[in-house]
């Protein structure tokens, strides 16, 4: 399956539907970057949506970054208030 | 015996051919296929899937949540401080509502939106006992739990809930019946973050668990039995939904599924993988309604705590069924 990338808020009701999610692969992930499905209705809901399009290395890069700054701010957390969570993980975008 | 002309106003008629116009709840006979028919019972279910609702007021992880897709309840957080935040959700935005006397992340969550309840929570290793129970508009304190709890297993009814394990009294659990903590048998493994669902405090499961956890635990009124090992074992925190024979395992965390938008179906004995949400994510939670439309909201993902709202439909297809002897 080939996937585009992009940064999109999501809006709430309605930003995706039931019926999107039969029709086109989905899923976000940290810093508002959404990866979808590469088919035609995807990239219909991608252009609807006004999303930013990225290349997968430059999506990448965005997850990436949030993710660096995340486990910063964990790793400066008092040992105390680490139990409530773990450090943030890596994330590999499809 | 009781009449059915006598509850429905209806008698069972013998027809040759099933009526153009029947209404809802009516049942015939149908003298052709010699078969008893209802209208509108369900003949078919859809392909479950999730889709975007309401975003929350404000991001939220470590929440309780009780109620329906379309009267849902979201309390507590552990968002910065402990928080006593109170949402309302009625199928596409969500309002405050009445605050926590007591400000609880990590709680647990029962109910519905008119007749919720809160019970245990905790920061960073502390736990409580508090319990409070919601009207539709605002929190009371009630009876406390006979011990301090956090990051427990609970779920049922404003009038008929349990809360077992959890941080850190190991194996303990206790029942609530709308006035009083009981304590009953202890579970078979002591665990904490784990889901739950239940339809009264006499017929609850619990499932997953810190470290990646499979397990699924099942309670009948008397005695804890084994269910199904899930299928990916993880971190479940409130993300449970159903009954104890149709509950949901939603999202959550584990070694090797960091944030997973994973969800599986449990009937009662197996767990199935359903479709998965658009947002994996940690310490979401969940209404407390059925399996056939279910919501969930807030969350942890990376290190950004959530604010977005996702629904689960199974569409049901509504008709003409057949009632047989078995």
């Amino acid at each position: 399956m080939s996937y585009k990338y992009a940064i999109i808020t999501n809006t709430g009701k309605d930003f995706f539907t039931y019926q999107n999610r039969l029709d086109f692969f989905l899923r976000g992930y940290p810093a508002n970057v959404w990866v979808i499905g590469n088919n035609e209705k995807g990239a219909l809901w991608l252009a609807e949506k006004n999303g930013v399009e990225k290349t997968k290395t430059e999506a990448q890069a965005i997850v990436d970054a949030e993710i660096s700054t995340s486990q910063t701010q964990w790793d400066n957390l008092p040992e105390a208030d680490k139990f409530n969570d773990r450090r943030p993980t890596d994330i590999t975008l499809p | 015996m009781t009449a059915y002309n006598v509850i429905r106003g209806l008698t069972v008629k013998y027809l040759g051919s099933d009526p153009s116009n029947p209404e809802n709840g009516e049942v015939w006979y149908n003298t052709d296929s010699n078969t008893l028919k209802v209208k509108n019972v369900l003949v078919a279910s859809g392909d479950g899937a999730w889709a975007s609702g309401g975003g929350l007021p404000a991001v939220n992880n470590g929440g309780a949540g009780a109620g329906t897709q379309t009267a849902a309840l979201g309390f507590g957080s552990r968002t910065g401080p402990q928080s006593s935040a109170t949402y309302e959700y009625d199928g596409s935005s969500w309002t405050s509502g009445g605050s926590l006397n007591n400000p609880q992340g990590n709680n647990n969550g029962a109910g519905t939106q008119t007749a919720g309840l809160s019970f245990g929570g905790g920061p960073s290793g502390s736990a409580t006992n508090k319990t409070e129970e919601y009207d539709g508009s605002s929190w009371t304190n009630v009876n406390n739990m006979g011990f301090t709890r956090t990051l427990a297993a609970g779920a049922g009814t404003q009038t008929s809930a349990l809360c077992a394990t959890g941080y850190s009294n190991g194996t303990k659990a206790q029942d609530y019946d709308g006035t009083n903590w009981t304590t009953i048998s202890d579970v078979g493994t002591s665990r904490y973050n784990v889901g739950a669902a239940a339809g009264t405090n006499t017929a609850f499961v619990m499932f997953g668990g810190v470290s990646g956890s499979a397990a699924t635990e099942e309670w009948n009124g008397s005695a804890w039995s084994n269910g199904g090992n899930m299928n990916t074992g993880r971190g479940m925190y409130n993300g449970g939904t159903g009954t104890q024979t149709s509950a949901l395992a939603i999202a959550g965390d584990g070694p090797g599924n960091p944030d997973t938008n994973k969800v599986e179906e449990y009937n009662g004995s197996s767990w199935t993988n359903v479709a998965s949400l658009a947002t994996g994510r940690r310490s979401l939670f969940a209404g407390s309604s059925s399996t056939t439309a279910g919501i969930a909201m807030g969350g942890r993902v990376g290190g950004s705590d959530q604010s977005i709202t996702e629904e689960w439909t199974v569409p049901q297809t509504l008709g003409v069924g057949t009632i047989s002897a078995s």
